[in-house]
């Protein structure tokens, strides 16, 4: 089966600036896919690549299987967009833009189109002009939602909304998966990604890091291990250097470190055999794989993170 | 200076309305130095660079002088209705006679659109906000706007007096003209500042004062063509008031004090309005508008046509409101001027009636503005690319040259319709409507051409394109002017497509039209096949 969404290799640069530096992105039809980075990553100059709005210095994009440069119109019948920085007409209604954009594609249907306006909470009879940035984001959300389209690519679309209305999003996000959309989501928002989305691509300084379910690239990563020990810790001399373990710290009766997924199994036995008065496990989240990916300057990176590039 | 810096900032302890006003207009000056220098030169050239020594050359002799009075006050009328009656026939009072129209008017445009700028659009864009949350007056961005562009005017008003006066004209009337200059900048700025509390968006706040301020100068022009028993119309418009100070013919003082009061009634209005409406908005917005798309905004030829209506029908009414009383104004005093000399040969060369060659005249300048306008609306095609609204569009089933088309359509349509507007309200008052209209719409392929080259830069050059536009417009206009100036005809030939349709040089051939036209249509061809090739930025 053709994935839905497929980048290899992708570069773009703008003068000086390496935009997209090898950039590999693999979307089946039906997920929901996360798009992590940092400010200034390259996801937003992915995605106007993908939308045939920029053409790519080198590497292939394909959406649907087919070249979105050269069959932009064919292809945009069949996906929705919402910007991540969403600017509307001012002198037109959300309802005509919502309307306009939704028709556009072809039919819109109207009953879905009153549904979500309502369930977004919006006024779709003021002008654009006077309306806030989530209230902007929401007249694109509804205009890409009602629709009917394949595939949606949304660009941080809940940058502005409150948690009620992040709340309505992901409710809407697996409403579209459960009728066989694909939908990629690019965000940095790590709750969201991790409520809604099947599988995850993070990408820093343009380049592709990390790709993977959660499950899988939970695996990659370390639990922290926290626990408090009935005896004192003579018997856990070598912990510190066992396969696995990472940054021990024994502070009294109180032991801390990090450990491999794979070797959970044996630190729990050494401290079960001391005596365990209490113990937390945490699976890594998220937040501590993304951070991993980005506290550390990689040596001989020319790239500054967070670089503005749109 | 240190005294004007000490001032503010003791009374910004006590945190009252116009508090950071200083601080702000500061910001302004170095924000938009280059904007502000831009006008402030222009300004000045306009109304004081003939100051220089070609006037001499081009009047030497007091028979030189005395023709060029009897042509402004009897033999062609548009002098009166465009730049305004002449008050002596010294050749400093000359001078003053055709600087003064495009002077005011250059002087007002520049303070309009600054003073806009840096009220509505900032708090469009949100700076105002970001501003607004700080230490600063309720009053203070108004203030600062004000004070910033009222130093402006009075800087060109300065430099210009004392051009004139460095090079030998009376220190008083070189003064009264300087002063007239800063009171059309005041006037102007003061009725922009009313503007942007008033009006639903920066654009229209911005078309409307500046829109006001030249209708006013067409009232006065209408009050001096109408002659003495018109002349109460004229003391009506601050134009009028500025115009009968008489620099260097008798230079009256005190219709500077209307001009003054006038301004201070409006900055005082304007600040009153400030209190009564939320930033951003203005008093007359924010009407709820339909919840739902009507049939027409389907598509973006739709949208396209719903983004350009409002104007093109402004301008439609504002054509109408400037020709209609011009030609019946006009065509009363027209039997007078058919007999001069200079009236049949031009009448000859254009054939058209002797009596209607004011009208054909008129109808000529009328090709700047509309051409103005043309090259707005294609210039949207790079304005809706650079907000990002063209994005919106382009994600959907939408190619890249249905989108630009609906735009282009607009501005080559345009001139068709004003133009058309122009020709029927003169015809109205003309002896030979029919001939009248086709004269003007020959000068419809012209206007082409400059579409085309603003289309071509949208789709060749991207970010530079409004440069390019409005250049090539302001190179058009200058080798016109040159042309009066004695510059070479091979120039204006070569630089100015309205070279080949200016009816005093002969009716333009059928061939000339069409290569006009195919030049034209061709070179939005080319925009639209950059539009094609090329990355589209946010």
């Amino acid at each position: 089966m053709t994935a839905t969404v497929e980048t290899r290799g992708l570069a773009k640069s703008f003068g000086p600036v390496r935009a997209l530096d090898g950039l590999d992105l693999a979307v089946e039809p039906g997920e929901v896919h996360g798009f992590l980075g940092p400010n200034g990553a390259g996801k937003s100059t992915a995605l106007r690549i993908l939308l045939g709005l920029m053409r790519q210095d080198g590497g292939t994009a394909r959406l649907f299987g087919q070249d979105p440069w050269h069959r932009a119109v064919e292809l945009h019948r069949r996906l929705a967009y919402v910007p991540g920085d969403v600017a509307l007409w001012p002198g037109l209604t959300g309802g005509e833009v919502i309307d306009l954009l939704a028709g556009l594609r072809g039919a819109q249907d109207r009953r879905r189109r009153d549904e979500l306006v309502r369930r977004f909470d919006l006024d779709p009879s003021k002008k654009c002009r006077t309306y806030s940035t989530g209230n902007r984001q929401k007249v694109a959300l509804v205009a890409a939602l009602s629709g009917g389209a394949e595939l949606l690519v949304l660009d941080e679309p809940t940058s502005g909304l409150d948690p009620l209305m992040e709340e309505v999003f992901r409710e809407c996000v697996a409403e579209e998966r459960d009728r066989g959309r694909t939908v990629l989501l690019s965000s940095h928002i790590l709750s969201e990604v991790e409520a809604v989305c099947d599988r995850v691509t993070i990408v820093r300084a343009g380049r592709t890091v990390e790709a993977g379910t959660l499950a899988e690239l939970r695996h990659l990563t370390r639990s922290s291990v926290v626990a408090e020990l009935a005896a004192d810790p003579e018997g856990l001399d070598g912990l510190g250097e066992a396969e696995g373990v990472h940054g021990l710290e024994v502070d009294g009766r109180r032991v801390r470190c990090q450990v491999d997924t794979a070797g959970i199994g044996d630190v729990l036995v050494r401290l079960h055999r001391v005596g365990l008065a209490d113990v937390t496990v945490q699976p890594p989240t998220l937040e501590e794989l993304f951070l991993r990916h980005y506290r550390r300057e990689p040596a001989g990176a020319s790239q500054v993170p967070g670089e503005a590039v749109r | 200076m240190s005294a004007a810096v000490v001032a503010p900032r003791a009374g910004a302890g006590t945190g009252g309305p116009l508090t950071g006003t200083l601080l702000l207009a500061r910001t302004l000056l170095r924000r938009d130095r280059i904007g502000l220098a831009v006008w402030l030169l222009a300004g000045w050239a306009v109304a004081a660079a003939r100051a220089g020594g070609t006037y001499e050359v081009l009047y030497p002799t007091a028979a030189a002088r005395q023709d060029r009075y009897d042509q402004v006050m009897t033999d062609v009328p548009m002098y009166l209705l465009f730049q305004g009656p002449a008050y002596g026939t010294g050749l400093d009072a000359l001078l003053v006679q055709e600087s003064f129209g495009a002077a005011t008017l250059l002087a007002a445009l520049g303070a309009v659109v600054l003073v806009v700028r840096y009220t509505r659009t900032d708090e469009q864009e949100g700076r105002r906000e970001l501003v607004g949350a700080t230490a600063v007056g309720r009053h203070a961005p108004l203030a600062a706007a004000l004070a910033v562009v009222g130093a402006g005017g009075v800087l060109m008003g300065a430099l210009t007096a004392a051009t004139m006066a460095a090079s030998g004209m009376p220190a008083a009337g070189s003064v009264l003209f300087g002063a007239v200059v800063a009171g059309a900048v005041g006037v102007a700025a003061a009725m922009a500042a009313v503007a942007a509390q008033v009006s639903a968006s920066p654009r229209a706040a911005a078309s409307g004062a500046f829109a006001l301020f030249v209708a006013l100068h067409f009232v006065r022009g209408v009050s001096d063509l109408g002659g003495p028993g018109l002349g109460w119309l004229g003391w009506l418009t601050p134009n009028g008031w500025m115009q009968r100070t008489r620099p260097f013919a008798g230079d009256l003082w005190w219709p500077l004090l209307l001009v003054a009061a006038l301004a201070a009634v409006l900055v005082w209005a304007a600040f009153t309005l400030s209190d009564r409406r939320d930033p951003g908005s203005g008093l007359l917005a924010a009407r709820p508008g339909r919840a739902r798309a009507p049939r027409t905004l389907s598509g973006p030829v739709g949208l396209a046509w719903r983004l350009h209506r409002s104007s093109l029908a402004a301008w439609t009414a504002a054509t109408a409101a400037v020709c209609l009383p011009a030609a019946l104004a006009g065509s009363a005093a027209m039997g007078q001027y058919a007999v001069g000399e200079r009236m049949r040969s031009w009448a000859a060369a254009g054939s058209v009636a002797p009596s209607d060659v004011l009208f054909v005249y008129i109808a000529f300048t009328t090709v700047f503005p509309i051409s103005l306008y043309a090259v707005r609306a294609v210039l949207r095609i790079r304005s809706e690319e650079a907000d990002g609204h063209a994005a919106l569009l382009l994600a959907g089933p939408v190619g890249r040259v249905r989108w630009a088309a609906g735009h282009l359509a607009v501005a080559l349509a345009a001139p068709v319709v004003l133009l058309t507007v122009v020709g029927l309200c003169f015809g109205a008052g003309a002896a030979d409507a029919g001939a009248l209209l086709a004269t003007v719409l020959r000068l419809v392929p012209a206007v082409w051409v400059i579409v085309g080259v603003a289309a071509a830069a949208c789709g060749l050059a991207g970010r530079a394109a409004p440069a390019v536009a409005y250049g090539a417009l302001a190179v058009a206009l200058t080798v016109e002017f040159g042309q009066h100036l004695g510059w070479p005809e091979w120039l204006f030939l070569a630089l100015s497509p309205f070279a080949h349709v200016l009816p005093f040089l002969g009716t333009p051939g059928a061939p000339v039209l069409a290569a006009l036209a195919a030049l034209g249509l061709g070179l939005c061809a080319v925009g639209l096949f950059g539009l094609g090739r090329r990355d589209l930025g946010a």
